[in-house]
C-alpha cells in the first residue's frame, strides 16, 4: 500500500473519485425515487437493496419528470471515464508502448473499459445495473492506485510481439464483462430469476447473456496465448500452472454452457453459482496464479 | 427416436461431468509444477482421457443436428477435435506411434549449445542425458544482443576512497634480526611515502535518473548529471591480434594503422619487430615453391580479401640495463647506447615534460630535446643512437627492477650490475631494454590466414582482423557513461585560508574537510565519457579525471568509482546457418518469437551467453501436428465469436425484437428431462 504522489496517481485518484461519487449520487437519485429508503442516509450501502430499478431507469421519475440526480450520476459517470482515458493515453505517452504489459497496466485498461462495456450492455443487450458498474469502476481504480508499483520496464524480448496486445486486452474485456455476470447473478442468489425492470432482461437471462458475451474474447484471450506460446517457448501448451489455470477457466464456461443447454432456467440459482464460479476460476487466473509463491513457471512476471 | 434421447441425455451428462473433472484436475495440476504436469497428463489414463474425449465431441456431432446445422457451433466442436487430434499427434506417444510409418525417427523437442561457428548436430534433451541427432547439421555465424537506449533509470554505484600520504623518515633494520650477514644491521635512514587511507570508502549507490543533478559525497558544490548511458558499439578500426605475451594474459591487439609499430617475443628466443607497411586486398594462391603451402598475393580486384601488409625484422636482440645513474647502458657485449632511467619521483623535473610515471630518456640524433619514452613493459619505441652510426634500433621494455652495481673483480674499473631487491641496500630502480636491430622482410596477413614463426623455437601467431567482421567483434561491446561535471560555486579563497590557518592553529587536522575543499578546487568540469568493462559492475574503472592526476595525494587512489548495471536487452539474435550433404540449405535470423522452420523442426532461441557471446542456446521441436492444432484453435476461436457476437448481431438486425438480440441457446433441449 503506497500512495501515489505523481501526475498519473493523481489522475488515478480523480477517476476513482469520480466514479465513487457518481455511485453515490446514483444511490442518493434512487433513495430519492423509491420511497421505502427515503429516509435512509444515501451512502448506506447495507441498507440499500442491489438494483431492484436501475438508477439509469430512475431518470424517468414516477411524475414522468426526468430525475435530475440520476442523469447527474451519469455525467459523473462518463466524466470518470473521460478522466480514464486520459490516465491511459497519459501513461502510454510516459511508457512509448501500448500499457497493457503488468497488472498495474492491466488495470489501468480495466478502469478504461468499464463504462463503454456497461453502455453496451444497456443498449444492446437490455442488461442494466450501472449504478455497481460505477463501484466495480472505483474498485478496478485500488489496484494502480495503491497496490502495484508504477514502474517502467521495457518490453522484454519474450514481451515483444504483435500477439501480446490482443492476448493480454482479450482477457481484460472477458474479465470485465463477467464482473457484470457475477453482479447479475448475485442478483439471482438474492432475489431469484425476476425482471428488475419494465424491458429489461430477466437476471438469470441477463447473467446467460454476459456468460455468452465474455466467452469469446476468453476463448482468444487464451488461443492468442498458446499461438504465442509456440512462437516463444516451442510448444503451444506447456503445462504451466497459468496455463492450467486458464484451461480450468475455460472448462468451467465450457461446463456452465452444456449445463445451461441440459436444464435451461430450470435451475436459475444453480445457474447462477456456476457462472459465479466462472468468475472465481479467472480471479484465481489473474491473481493467485501471478502471485502466488506456490506457482513457479514461466508466466510470473507481474 | 426414445433409445437416441436416452443416448442424448447420456452425452450431455458425461460431457457435463467430464468437463467438469477437467476443470478440477486442470486446476490441480498448477500445484505440481511444469514437469510433473507434461507427465500426468501424458500418462497412459489420461491418454484414454483424451481419445474419450475427441470421441465424445464426435459422438455429439453425430447425434446432435443442432451443433451441424448452426455453424458456429460446428467450427466450436470440430474445433476441439483438430487441436486436440493436433496436441496427440505432437505428444510423444504420438510421434513415435508416426515415426513407425516413417524411414527415419524424429526428434521430439531438445537444445543445442552452438558455438561460435561450430556446426553441430547433436541435440540433447533438458538434462542432457539423451542425445538425438538432426539430419543435418546446424550452425550459429553470429549471435549478438541489442540492448535499449537506458532511458529509464539508471543505477549508478559510487565508491570514494582517497588515499593520501607523506614522506617519512624511517630507519630501516636488516631484513631478520639474528641475520647478521645483512649489509650493514646497525640500520639505514631512507625516505618511504608512506600511504594511507585518509577517508573511509564511502559506497553509495543511487538510482540516477537520466539528466538529473546529483551532488557527490564529499565534494563541495559539485554536481553531476548523467547526461547518457548507452551500449558502444566495437570499435571499427582494423586491428593485428598478437599472441599474448604470457598464458594468463589476453592476446593483444594493435591498432592496423600504417606505421604502426609492434613487437613480438623476447630478446633471449628472438625478437619480432613488425611496422605496418600498408593495408591492401589479396588473394590465395598456392606457394611457387613450397608445396602445400600458400601465400598472398596483392591483388585489387574485388572479391579479393583484406589484408595487411608487414614489414618484419626477425632477430636476436640484446638486454640493456640503465638505472639513473648509468646512462650508458651495461650490455654484456658493452655495445654503448646512450639513455638514461628516471623513475617516477623525479620524471617531471628531470625531463620538464608531462610525464606522470617512470620515463626513459634517451638522446636523439638531430634534435636538440631528447626522446622521452614511458617505462612500462612491452613498450616499443624507435630510435637512433649517437654512438653506433646511423642505425635505428628498436627497443622495447622488458621488465622495470632493481640492480646493485659492483666492481668487478677481474678488472677493477669495470663495474658489474647484479639484481637486487628493493629494500637491499644500495639497490637503485633500474629497467632492462630489449634493443634489436631491424632486418627487413615483408608478409601479408589476411583473415582466416595465420601466420606461424617457428623460427624464433616457438610457434608465432598473428591474425588481422579488419573492422568489418563482426563476428570477431563478440564480447567487445561495452556500456558508456557520458556525464557532465559542473562546480555549482567556486571555494572562495578566504575560506580555503581560514580552514588552512585553523589547521596550523593545532587541534588535530580535520582531513575529511580539508580533502573536500581541496578535491572540490581539483575537480575538472565539462562533459566526459566513461567506458565499464563487460557491463558488469565489476571491475569498475576509476574515473580519476574527475581529480587532478597530479595530485600528489591521490595519484594511487581511486576516486570515483561508477559502477552500472547492464540497459535491459531488447532482443537476443542468433544467425543460422543449416547444412545438408554439404550444401547451405537455410539460412535465418532467429530471435525470441521468431523460430526459424526447416526441415519439420522449429528452432527457437532459448538461451544466450550474455558476458561474451561465445555461445548460443537453440531449442528445438518437431512441428508434428502443429499445423493441425493452429487450424483446430483458429476454428474454435472463429466458431465461438461466430455463435456469441456474430449470430446474435445478425438475428437482431433481421427482427429486432424488443432492441436485445435472441438468446444464442435458448431452445433448450433438456436431456429430454
Amino acid at each position: 500500500m503506497a500512495i501515489k504522489y505523481t501526475r498519473l496517481g493523481g489522475l488515478i485518484y480523480a477517476t476513482m473519485g469520480l466514479y465513487l461519487l457518481a455511485f453515490l449520487v446514483s444511490v442518493l437519485a434512487r433513495a430519492m425515487k423509491s420511497p421505502r429508503t427515503t429516509s435512509e442516509p444515501p451512502g448506506d450501502r447495507g441498507v440499500d437493496p442491489p438494483p431492484d430499478v436501475p438508477p439509469g431507469s430512475s431518470t424517468v421519475g414516477r411524475a414522468g419528470r426526468i430525475n435530475p440526480v440520476a442523469v447527474f450520476a451519469h455525467v459523473l459517470y462518463a466524466a470518470g471515464f473521460v478522466l480514464a482515458v486520459v490516465t491511459y493515453i497519459d501513461r502510454a505517452i510516459e511508457v512509448n508502448n501500448v500499457p497493457l504489459q503488468n497488472l498495474f497496466e492491466a488495470f489501468l485498461a480495466m478502469m478504461v473499459l468499464i463504462w463503454p462495456i456497461s453502455m453496451i450492455c444497456r443498449r444492446f443487450f437490455a442488461v442494466r445495473g450501472e449504478m455497481w458498474d460505477m463501484l466495480i469502476g472505483a474498485g478496478l481504480c485500488v489496484m494502480p492506485g495503491f497496490i502495484r508499483d508504477a514502474d517502467i520496464s521495457p518490453a522484454r524480448p519474450a514481451l515483444q510481439t504483435a500477439l501480446f496486445v490482443p492476448h493480454v486486452l482479450a482477457y481484460m474485456i472477458a474479465t470485465v464483462l463477467m464482473i457484470k455476470a457475477t453482479i447479475q447473478a448475485i442478483g439471482v442468489l438474492v432475489y431469484g430469476d425476476t425482471s428488475p425492470g419494465a424491458n429489461l432482461a430477466s437476471r438469470e437471462t441477463a447473467t446467460y447473456r454476459m456468460v455468452c458475451i465474455s466467452f469469446p474474447p476468453l476463448t482468444a484471450g487464451l488461443i492468442l496465448g498458446c499461438i504465442w506460446a509456440k512462437y516463444a517457448w516451442s510448444d503451444f501448451w506447456s503445462w504451466d500452472p497459468k496455463e492450467q489455470w486458464s484451461l480450468s477457466t475455460w472448462m468451467t464456461f465450457v461446463a456452465y454452457f452444456h449445463m445451461r443447454y441440459m436444464f435451461g432456467r430450470k435451475h436459475p440459482k444453480l445457474n447462477a453459482a456456476v457462472a459465479i464460479t466462472c468468475m472465481v476460476v479467472i480471479l484465481l487466473t489473474l491473481f493467485w496464479a501471478n502471485l502466488s509463491a506456490a506457482f513457479k513457471g514461466i508466466h510470473s512476471y507481474a | 427416436m426414445r433409445h437416441m434421447v436416452k443416448v442424448r441425455r447420456v452425452l450431455l451428462w458425461v460431457t457435463l461431468v467430464g468437463s467438469v473433472n477437467l476443470a478440477q484436475l486442470s486446476a490441480l495440476s498448477a500445484f505440481i509444477g511444469e514437469a510433473k504436469a507434461w507427465v500426468l497428463f501424458n500418462s497412459v489414463p489420461l491418454m484414454l482421457a483424451w481419445l474419450a474425449l475427441t470421441g465424445m465431441l464426435i459422438a455429439g456431432l453425430v447425434l446432435f443436428p443442432r451443433l451441424v446445422r448452426c455453424p458456429g457451433l460446428l467450427a466450436m466442436h470440430v474445433g476441439c477435435v483438430l487441436t486436440l487430434l493436433g496436441g496427440m499427434l505432437g505428444s510423444k506417444a504420438g510421434m513415435k506411434i508416426m515415426d513407425a510409418w516413417r524411414d527415419h525417427k524424429r526428434v521430439f523437442k531438445g537444445a543445442m549449445q552452438l558455438y561460435d561457428g561450430r556446426p553441430k548436430r547433436n541435440v540433447t534433451d533438458e538434462r542432457e542425458q539423451q542425445f538425438d541427432v538432426l539430419p543435418f547439421e546446424v550452425r550459429c555465424e553470429r549471435c549478438w544482443i541489442e540492448y535499449y537506449p537506458y532511458e529509464h533509470k539508471l543505477s549508478v554505484q559510487v565508491t570514494e576512497t582517497v588515499k593520501t600520504g607523506r614522506w617519512e623518515s624511517v630507519t630501516e633494520h636488516a631484513p631478520h634480526d639474528g641475520d647478521h650477514s645483512g649489509p650493514d644491521h646497525a640500520g639505514h635512514v631512507r625516505e618511504v611515502f608512506k600511504e594511507k587511507l585518509a577517508v573511509e570508502s564511502e559506497v553509495k549507490r543511487f538510482k540516477w535518473k537520466l539528466n538529473a543533478w546529483r551532488d557527490l559525497p564529499l565534494t563541495d558544490g559539485v554536481k553531476i548529471r548523467v547526461t547518457g548511458f548507452r551500449i558502444q558499439e566495437p570499435v571499427t578500426e582494423p586491428f593485428l591480434l598478437l599472441p599474448s605475451p604470457s598464458r594468463h594474459a589476453p592476446p593483444r591487439k594493435v591498432p592496423a594503422r600504417v606505421g604502426q609499430q609492434f613487437g613480438i617475443g623476447s630478446s633471449h628466443a628472438g625478437m619480432l619487430v613488425g611496422r605496418i607497411r600498408a593495408r591492401r586486398w589479396v588473394r590465395w594462391e598456392p606457394h611457387p615453391t613450397e608445396p602445400g603451402q600458400i601465400r598472398l598475393v596483392p591483388d585489387d580486384r574485388p572479391g579479393g580479401s583484406p589484408a595487411v601488409v608487414v614489414e618484419e625484422s626477425l632477430l636476436r636482440g640484446r638486454t640493456y640495463v640503465y638505472t639513473q645513474k648509468i646512462a650508458d647502458g651495461l650490455g654484456k657485449d658493452a655495445v654503448l647506447i646512450p639513455a638514461r632511467y628516471v623513475p617516477q619521483a623525479e620524471a617531471k623535473k628531470a625531463t620538464g615534460a608531462e610525464q606522470p610515471g617512470p620515463v626513459i630518456v634517451t638522446p636523439l640524433r638531430g634534435h636538440d630535446k631528447p626522446l622521452v619514452v614511458p617505462a612500462e613493459v612491452g613498450q616499443d619505441f624507435t630510435f637512433m643512437p649517437t654512438r653506433s652510426g646511423t642505425r635505428r634500433l628498436i627497443g622495447r621494455i622488458r621488465k622495470l627492477c632493481f640492480v646493485r652495481l659492483e666492481s668487478d673483480p677481474d678488472s677493477p674499473e669495470k663495474r658489474r650490475v647484479i639484481e637486487a631487491e628493493g629494500s637491499e641496500v644500495g639497490a637503485e630502480p633500474a629497467v632492462e631494454i630489449d634493443v634489436v636491430e631491424p632486418r627487413r622482410t615483408e608478409n601479408a596477413y589476411a583473415p582466416g590466414v595465420t601466420a606461424r614463426l617457428r623460427k624464433m623455437g616457438q610457434p608465432v601467431s598473428m591474425v588481422y582482423i579488419p573492422a568489418d567482421d563482426p563476428q570477431k567483434m563478440r564480447g567487445m561491446q561495452r556500456p558508456v557513461i557520458t556525464f557532465e561535471v559542473t562546480r555549482r560555486r567556486m571555494p572562495g579563497i578566504k575560506e580555503y585560508w581560514a580552514l588552512l590557518s585553523e589547521l596550523q592553529r593545532g587541534g588535530g587536522p580535520d582531513v575529511k574537510t580539508f580533502l573536500r575543499l581541496l578535491s572540490a578546487l581539483r575537480i575538472r568540469t565539462g562533459e566526459k565519457t566513461i567506458t565499464i568493462s563487460k557491463g558488469r559492475p565489476s571491475p569498475p574503472v576509476a574515473l580519476d579525471f574527475l581529480y587532478d592526476s597530479q595530485a600528489q595525494w591521490d595519484r594511487a587512489g581511486r576516486p570515483y568509482v561508477f559502477a552500472a548495471d547492464k540497459p535491459p536487452v531488447k532482443e537476443y539474435n542468433s544467425l543460422l546457418v543449416i547444412r545438408k550433404d554439404d550444401r547451405e540449405v537455410a539460412r535465418s535470423v532467429i530471435e525470441v518469437n521468431h523460430p526459424m522452420h526447416y526441415g519439420g523442426y522449429h528452432f527457437y532461441q532459448s538461451g544466450f551467453d550474455e558476458e561474451d557471446l561465445a555461445y548460443t542456446y537453440i531449442s528445438v521441436k518437431s512441428d508434428a501436428g502443429w499445423l493441425i492444432a493452429l487450424i483446430g484453435v483458429l476454428t474454435l476461436m472463429g466458431g465461438t465469436f461466430l455463435h456469441f457476437w456474430v449470430e446474435p448481431v445478425w438475428r437482431a438486425a433481421k427482427g429486432r425484437r424488443g432492441g436485445s438480440p435472441d438468446e444464442p441457446g435458448s431452445p433448450a433441449v433438456e436431456g429430454g428431462g
